[in-house]
């Protein structure tokens, strides 16, 4: 399901470097990361679930229910990928970070004026949070994009382009991230969550 | 400066009762357009921002006047001696917000919030909302020109939403009044 690219033993070692010297904390962003045909048919199958709207003072988004609970064949079969410990070994390799839990992972829709507004992810077992963008066309002045903070500002913007996964390692207090206000009427449709400590 | 409407004893005594049912009221028009174009003159804002807790401009408020003609009116409502604790004037544009923190706790008191907008649409966000027990017990929609009482409790806390880039260039600004223990 990974591209190919991305699962040669020196890709790996410098994704492990990158992922260690990254600033303001420890992220990775990884374009073009699963295979384009299946990822097409798994957008299909996920604007099918059930999506509520959530607002409070944080934020304001549509969410689906945790993959888990999707019965769905294409849906299970990421989550169950995701879920894999053939990927979170893949995880260890690049981040030295092991995540052996159970993952949280749910679909999210941002369309127009929603947003999600800075905080830490912080939770004991949430080890390495996850932003897999499945939305095509997002440009800078769209909004949507991951910002990360280093004291009050923003050091770090990641537009959500389309297959592109994006993992940070969760720090209490230190990784302030959020997902700014979309000034368009494309919707930002991502899969997001945490792989967790056991 | 206050809408002679509200200064009617009978009048008093109705949002008296609201009040003590409802531990809140918003009075619509109490002052006029004139009223607050010149209360928002004179404001020296300064820009208060940490993300992950606040944005926002705010100013100190000296009016002597009005903050006497005020804390006169609502003193003759709830038939006390109030004590004024602090008085600020905000102001909110785009991408502002205060979120739920240990900062926004409410006090044992009263607090009041006077609308100095002429315009705003509550599809922009910026209203203020008040948590108890996480859940919403009471929604203030910027109404323009209202003055909303509210009886507030340490177990209170509150937040204004996310003002949205459909607010273009209209700012909320509003005088937040706080008194202490009635």
């Amino acid at each position: 399901m990974i591209n190919e690219m991305y699962l040669s033993e020196r890709k790996i070692k410098s994704l492990n470097n990158n992922f260690g010297s990254s600033a303001p904390f420890n992220y990775l962003e990884l374009k073009d990361f699963f295979d384009d045909s299946f990822i097409e048919r798994f957008i299909i199958k996920l604007k099918k679930e059930g999506f509520v709207h959530q607002d409070s003072d944080l934020f304001s988004f549509y969410q689906s229910n945790d993959l888990i609970k999707s019965k769905n064949r294409i849906i299970k079969q990421f989550y169950d990928f995701l879920n894999s410990k053939y990927f979170k070994d893949y995880l260890f390799k690049i981040t030295n970070i092991k995540s052996y839990g159970k993952i949280d992972c749910s679909g999210f829709i941002y369309s127009d004026s929603d947003y999600l507004l800075p905080h830490d992810d912080r939770l004991e077992k949430r080890k390495i949070a996850f932003v897999f963008n499945l939305s095509k066309d997002f440009k800078k002045c769209d909004g949507g994009s991951l910002d990360f903070f280093k004291k009050n500002k923003i050091v770090k913007s990641i537009i959500p382009y389309f297959n592109t996964l994006v993992i940070f390692k969760v720090v209490a207090g230190k990784t302030f991230h959020q997902v700014s206000e979309i000034r368009c009427n494309k919707n930002r449709i991502s899969i997001a969550g945490w792989f967790n400590d056991k | 400066m206050i809408n002679k409407y509200y200064l009617n004893t009978k009048l008093k005594s109705e949002i008296a009762k609201v009040l003590t049912n409802d531990f809140s009221v918003q009075l619509y028009n109490f002052i006029d357009e004139k009223c607050s174009k010149l209360l928002k003159k004179k404001l020296k804002f300064k820009k208060v921002y940490a993300p992950n807790s606040f944005s926002y401009n705010i100013s100190n408020f000296d009016n002597k006047g009005l903050l006497v003609e005020l804390t006169n009116f609502l003193e003759s409502i709830i038939n006390k001696k109030i004590k004024m604790k602090s008085a600020h004037v905000y102001c909110f544009s785009a991408g502002d917000y205060i979120l739920i923190n240990n900062d926004s706790k409410e006090v044992n008191g009263i607090k009041v919030i006077l609308e100095l907008n002429n315009y705003w649409d509550s599809n922009h966000g910026g209203f203020t909302s008040f948590i108890s027990n996480n859940k919403e017990i009471l929604r203030i929609n910027p109404v323009c020109r209202s003055l909303s009482i509210i009886l507030t409790k340490k177990s209170m806390s509150s937040f204004i939403k996310y003002i949205n880039h459909h607010s273009g260039n209209n700012k909320r600004y509003f005088l937040e009044i706080i008194y202490g223990k009635i």
